[in-house]
C-alpha cells in the first residue's frame, strides 16, 4: 500500500446516501501521484456523488475522502489550491468572459500563471471575449481546463469533461491532458464515458456499478486478463445451455449464439486456454483482445435488475 | 479576506446591470417634479421625497431579490461548485456573495439619489428630518434573512415542514410571553423586548445562512438541515430569552419600584404602591403592600388603569378586571397582616371600568352605579359574599356619580348633572333603599359652575363640603337636602382644601400672598381659633397620624423636593416639621374621592408614611423624625 506522500487520493468506505437512497456503497480506493485513474460507470452509478466528495464539496453519508493524506472535507480550501477541477457542467458565473474568470482565479491562486491560460484558450480557438454562458458546451469545457490546469494542479479533477463535446473538442483535450502529463506528471482522477479516448492514458481503471467500485485495477494488467473467447461447442445438445469446458475461466459474460458461445472472461492466460481448446467439442476456438469500452460493458453493462429480468443461462445444463 | 474581497468583487460585476437600472430610476425623482408642474422649494422636496423613497425601495427590493437568489440557486443547482472547487473558504463564498449583494444594494440606493442630489444643487433634506442611512442599513439587515428563507423554500424538503412547527411554536410561546406586557401597557418595555428576539433570531438567520453554505456546499438539502438545525437553536435561544425577559419584567417586586407617584393608596397597615420599577422600563406593576409584614401581593398594573377601592377597615381590595367589557368586580381579602392568596370573582359585572363603586362600612352590601353617557344610567346594589342583585334603580342621563353608604342601611347618592358645555351644574342627592327598591329625593346643590367640583361628606352622611368650582371657595351644606349652611369663604383667601377631622370637626386650609393658615369649624361650620402656616403656593391634607394631629404638606414653590411635611395639633395650635422634602402619602387617598372614609384611619401605620424626593417610601416617627425606609431604593 502506498503512503500518504504518494497517495494523491484516498477514499475509505465512502458512502453517500440521498434519503433511503444510495449513491455511493462503502467505496475505498487510493490513486497514487502522477497515475492517471479513470473512473467508469453507467449514469447514476454515482461517480459524480463520489467526485463532489472527493472535493470537500459534499460530506460523505459515511467513510472519508483525503487528498495528499489530509481530509478532504475540513481542510478543503487549502487542499484547492494544489487540486483543478473540470466539472461535468460547467459552473462558471455565465456573466463573465474567459479573461474575467482567469483574472478571478489569479487573485486566488499564488502560482497562476496568466500567460499559460492565454495561450492555451488560444490554441483552443475559444472566444475570450464571449461570456461564459454563450459559449458553446465544448468551448465551456475548454475554458473550464484551461482554469483547471491554470495554477499547475497536483491533482486533476475531470467529471465526465468530454460529455457533449464534438470529435475535434475530445482530441484537443486528450492532447492537452497528455501533455500536462508529461510535463508536470499531474495526478488525474477522470470520470468519463468516452473509454476510447482514454484508453491509452488511464493507468489505472475502476468501475463503479450501482453505487459498488466492483472494479479497481491497473489498466495493464485488466487489459490483459480480459479476454473475448469465441468457440463452437459439441458437446451440449441445446442452444441455451453450455458445458463445463469455461470451467477454468472466470466467465463474466456468457452469450450463446447459433455459431456457437462468446464468452468474456477475467483470468485469461495462454496456458489455461490451450487446455480449453483442446476439450472435446470446442472447436474453433478464438481469443481476441479487449478495449477498455468492451471491458467495461463486459463489467458493468447490466444493472443487477437487467441482469435479474434476463433468463438465466444455466451453466453446466442437460446434457 | 482576500478571497471575501474576490468573490464580492465577482458578483458586484455579473449583477453591474443593476446598476445601471438604478441610475436610469433616478430619473424618475427628477421627473415627477417637471410632470406635475412643481417649481421651487415644492419641486426641490418632491425630488428629495422621492429619491430617498426610490432608494429604500430600491435597496429593501435588491436586498431581498438577491439575497434570495445569489447564493441559494448556486446551490440548489450546484453552480456554487465552481468557488468550491477554488482555494476559498466557505466564509470567502458565503461573505463574499453577501457583500457583493449588500454593495450593489447601497449602490443602486445612492444611485437612486444621484440624479435629484445635483438637481436640488447637493441638498437631499426632507422636510421631516429623517436620515436615509439607518432606512438603507435596515434594507441591508434583509439578505441574510432573505438568503436563509431561501434555502428551505429552494430544497423542498420535507424539512421545512419542521420548521413551520418549531416557528409556529416560537409565534405561539412569544404570543403568550408577551401578552401580560401587552395587557400591561408596557409599550416600551414590549419593544425592548421585540429588538432583543429580532436581534437574536436575525442572528440566526445570519449563522444559519453561514451554516448552510459551509455545511451543504453543494447539497441543498444538507444546506437546509445545517440552516434548520441553526435556525432552531437560535429560535429556541431568543424565544426563551423573551420569555425569560417578560418574566423577568413582570417579577418586579415593591422593593424594585423607582418612582412610587404612579398609584398611591393608604389604609390601615396596607399601601397600594405602584409605578415605574428598576430596569422594567416603562411597566409600571402595582401591589398592596403591607408595611407591618412587608408581605406583597401583585395588583393590576398601573398601566391598566384599574381603580382600586379599600373597603372601610382595609379587609378587602376591590377592582374591575378584564381586558373588555363586561368588566368583572373581583376581590382580594386582606387582613390585618396577609392577603389572601386568591383573587375572588364576584360574579358582579359593570359595562365600564369607570364605574362608581361603595362598599357599606360592614363589608356587605355593594353599591355600583354604572353612568351611560347620554342613555339612562344604572344604579345597582349587590350582596358582595353572594353575588347576589338585590336592587337597582335608573340614574340621569349625562350625569357623573358619587355614593356612599352612611349607614350600613342606607346608600347616599350625589348625581352630578354635568352635560358638556352647559352651565351650570346641579347636584342632585338621593338616598336609595334597596330592601324596598325605592329612592327617595332629597335635595339639589346648584347651580354651581363648571371647574374643579370637590364633594366631601361626613362619615355619617348629615353634612356636606363643597368647593365652588367657580368662587374657588367652600360651603357646608346639609348632606341630604343640600341647603347651605354656611359659606365657608374669607375674603382675601384661597381655600384650598377642607376635610372631616375624625372628631366631626372640619379643616379648612387656605394661602394668601404671603401666609397660610388652618381655619378649624365645628360641625355647624362656626369658627374655632386658626392656626397659622408658612407662606404656602400649595397645601394638601396629609392624613391624622393620630386624632387631632393633622399632616399637611406645603410647597412655597413649584419642583417635588420642595414639599415639606408638618404635623398641626388642631388642640394646641402647635405645628411641628416632620421634614424637608417629604409628601405624606396619605394625600393620595384623598384625591378624586366622595369617600369619606378614605385615607388612613388616625393612628394607622399608613398615616406615618412619606414619600422622599429620591422616590423612596419611608415611616416617620412624628415624635423624633426618624425615618425607616420602607420601600425604594432610590
Amino acid at each position: 500500500m502506498s503512503t500518504p506522500q504518494e497517495t494523491a487520493v484516498s477514499l475509505e468506505g465512502l458512502t453517500v446516501r440521498y434519503g433511503k437512497s444510495t449513491a455511493c456503497e462503502d467505496v475505498s480506493l487510493s490513486i497514487a501521484r502522477g497515475a492517471v485513474y479513470a473512473l467508469l460507470g453507467r449514469n447514476g452509478a454515482g461517480k459524480s456523488s463520489l467526485v463532489r466528495c472527493l472535493l470537500g464539496q459534499q460530506k460523505p453519508s459515511a467513510g472519508r475522502a483525503l487528498l495528499f493524506g489530509r481530509g478532504v472535507w475540513s481542510e478543503r480550501t487549502a487542499l484547492m489550491a494544489r487540486v483543478g477541477v473540470v466539472p461535468e457542467e460547467p459552473d462558471a458565473p455565465p456573466a463573465m468572459n474567459a479573461l474575467q474568470l482567469s483574472d478571478f482565479c489569479r487573485r486566488l491562486y499564488p502560482r497562476w500563471n496568466q500567460k499559460e491560460v492565454e495561450d492555451r484558450l488560444a490554441r483552443f480557438g475559444v472566444s475570450v471575449r464571449n461570456s461564459f454562458g454563450r459559449l458553446s458546451k465544448g468551448e465551456k469545457g475548454e475554458v473550464m481546463l484551461a482554469l483547471a490546469l491554470g495554477h499547475g494542479p497536483e491533482l486533476l479533477v475531470l467529471d465526465d469533461p468530454t460529455l457533449g463535446l464534438d470529435l475535434v473538442a475530445r482530441k484537443a483535450l486528450y492532447e492537452d491532458l497528455v501533455g500536462e502529463l508529461a510535463d508536470r506528471g499531474t495526478t488525474v482522477l477522470i470520470t468519463t464515458h468516452d473509454l476510447s479516448g482514454i484508453e491509452g492514458i488511464a493507468t489505472r481503471v475502476g468501475i463503479l456499478k450501482e453505487g459498488r467500485l466492483v472494479l479497481d485495477e491497473d489498466a495493464e494488467t485488466l487489459k490483459s486478463r480480459f479476454r473475448r473467447i469465441r468457440y463452437g461447442n459439441q458437446i451440449t445438445e441445446t442452444r441455451s445451455a453450455y458445458g463445463t469446458e469455461l470451467d477454468a475461466f472466470e466467465a463474466v459474460k456468457v452469450k450463446v449464439r447459433g455459431w456457437g458461445v462468446d464468452a468474456v472472461v477475467s483470468n485469461y492466460n495462454d496456458l489455461s486456454f490451450e487446455r480449453f481448446r483442446s476439450t472435446d467439442g470446442v472447436v474453433d476456438a478464438e481469443v481476441a483482445p479487449m478495449s477498455l469500452e468492451e471491458i467495461f460493458l463486459a463489467v458493468a453493462g447490466e444493472s443487477s435488475a437487467e441482469k435479474a429480468a434476463e433468463t438465466p443461462i444455466a451453466k453446466g445444463g442437460p446434457r | 479576506m482576500k478571497g471575501l474581497i474576490a468573490v464580492a468583487r465577482r458578483e458586484i460585476a455579473e449583477n453591474r446591470m443593476a446598476l445601471l437600472a438604478a441610475l436610469i430610476a433616478g430619473i424618475g425623482p427628477i421627473a415627477v417634479p417637471v410632470v406635475r408642474n412643481l417649481h421651487g422649494a415644492h419641486a426641490t422636496e418632491v425630488r428629495s421625497v422621492s429619491a430617498f423613497f426610490g432608494a429604500v425601495t430600491l435597496a429593501a427590493g435588491f436586498s431581498i431579490l438577491l439575497g434570495f437568489q445569489t447564493l441559494s440557486q448556486g446551490i440548489s443547482d450546484r453552480r456554487i461548485g465552481f468557488f468550491f472547487a477554488r482555494p476559498l473558504s466557505s466564509a470567502a463564498i458565503w461573505g463574499g456573495k453577501l457583500a457583493g449583494v449588500a454593495s450593489l444594494a447601497l449602490a443602486a440606493a445612492l444611485l437612486v439619489t444621484l440624479p435629484a442630489f445635483l438637481v436640488n444643487g447637493g441638498n437631499l433634506a426632507v422636510d421631516w428630518g429623517w436620515s436615509l442611512w439607518p432606512f438603507l442599513a435596515l434594507s441591508l439587515l434583509l439578505i441574510p434573512l432573505s438568503f436563509a428563507l431561501s434555502i428551505p423554500i429552494r430544497s423542498r424538503s420535507a424539512l421545512i415542514g419542521a420548521d413551520f412547527l418549531v416557528f409556529g411554536l416560537a409565534a405561539l410561546v412569544v404570543a403568550l410571553a408577551a401578552r401580560p406586557l401587552v395587557r400591561a401597557h408596557a409599550t416600551v418595555a414590549l419593544r425592548w423586548g421585540w429588538i432583543g428576539l429580532a436581534l437574536i433570531v436575525w442572528l440566526g438567520f445570519l449563522v444559519a445562512g453561514y451554516r448552510a453554505v459551509a455545511r451543504g456546499r453543494t447539497d441543498i438539502r444538507a444546506a437546509h438541515r445545517a440552516a434548520s438545525r441553526i435556525l432552531w437553536l437560535f429560535t429556541a435561544i431568543g424565544v426563551l430569552g423573551f420569555a425569560a425577559y417578560t418574566r423577568f419584567v413582570l417579577s418586579a417586586g415593591p422593593e424594585d419600584l423607582t418612582d412610587q407617584w404612579g398609584e398611591t393608596m393608604a389604609k390601615g397597615s396596607w399601601v397600594v404602591v405602584g409605578g415605574a420599577a428598576r430596569h422594567r422600563f416603562d411597566y409600571q406593576p402595582r401591589f398592596a403592600y403591607n408595611m407591618e409584614s412587608r408581605q406583597s401581593r401583585r395588583l393590576p398594573d398601573v398601566s391598566t388603569d384599574t381603580r382600586l377601592f379599600f373597603s372601610h377597615e382595609a379587609k378587602t381590595l376591590l377592582w374591575f378586571e378584564g381586558a373588555e367589557p363586561p368588566y368583572e368586580l373581583v376581590t382580594l381579602t386582606v387582613g390585618r397582616q396577609a392577603a389572601s392568596a386568591e383573587v375572588r370573582h364576584t360574579r358582579i359585572f359593570s359595562s365600564s371600568r369607570w364605574s362608581q363603586v361603595a362598599l357599606s362600612a360592614d363589608d356587605r352590601w355593594l353599591a355600583l352605579a354604572q353612568p351611560k353617557g347620554k342613555e339612562p344610567g344604572l344604579l345597582s346594589v349587590y350582596e358582595l359574599g353572594s353575588g347576589r342583585f338585590l336592587a337597582s334603580t335608573p340614574l340621569s342621563p349625562l350625569t357623573h356619580i358619587r355614593l356612599f353608604f352612611p349607614r350600613s342601611d342606607l346608600l347616599r347618592v350625589y348625581e352630578i348633572a354635568d352635560v358638556p358645555g352647559s352651565n351650570p351644574v346641579r347636584i342632585r342627592i338621593f338616598d336609595f333603599d334597596w330592601a324596598a327598591r325605592k329612592a327617595t329625593a332629597g335635595g339639589e346643590i346648584g347651580p354651581l359652575g363648571t371647574g374643579w367640583l370637590l364633594l366631601s361628606p361626613s362619615p355619617d352622611g348629615n353634612r356636606l363640603l363643597v368647593r365652588d368650582p367657580v368662587k374657588r371657595s367652600f360651603f357646608l351644606a346639609d348632606g341630604r337636602s343640600g341647603q347651605t349652611i354656611a359659606a365657608l369663604f374669607a375674603p382675601g383667601w384661597k381655600a384650598r382644601f377642607a376635610m372631616f377631622l375624625s372628631d366631626g370637626r372640619i379643616s379648612l386650609a387656605e394661602t394668601n400672598e404671603t401666609q397660610a393658615r388652618f381655619r378649624i369649624l365645628d360641625g355647624h361650620g362656626q369658627e374655632t381659633p386658626g392656626i397659622g402656616l408658612p407662606y404656602a403656593e400649595t397645601i394638601f391634607p396629609g392624613g391624622e397620624i393620630s386624632p387631632g394631629k393633622l399632616v399637611v404638606a406645603l410647597r412655597a414653590k413649584a419642583g417635588v423636593s420642595a414639599w415639606t411635611s408638618l404635623l398641626v395639633d388642631l388642640k394646641t395650635g402647635g405645628v411641628k416639621t416632620l421634614g424637608e422634602g417629604l409628601f405624606p402619602l396619605a394625600t393620595f387617598s384623598y384625591w378624586n374621592t366622595t369617600d369619606p372614609f378614605a385615607g388612613p384611619s388616625p393612628g394607622s401605620p399608613a398615616s406615618r408614611l412619606f414619600f422622599t424626593p429620591d422616590h423612596r417610601l419611608v415611616e416617620v416617627d412624628p415624635a423624633t423624625g426618624v425615618r425607616k425606609v420602607i420601600l425604594g431604593n432610590g
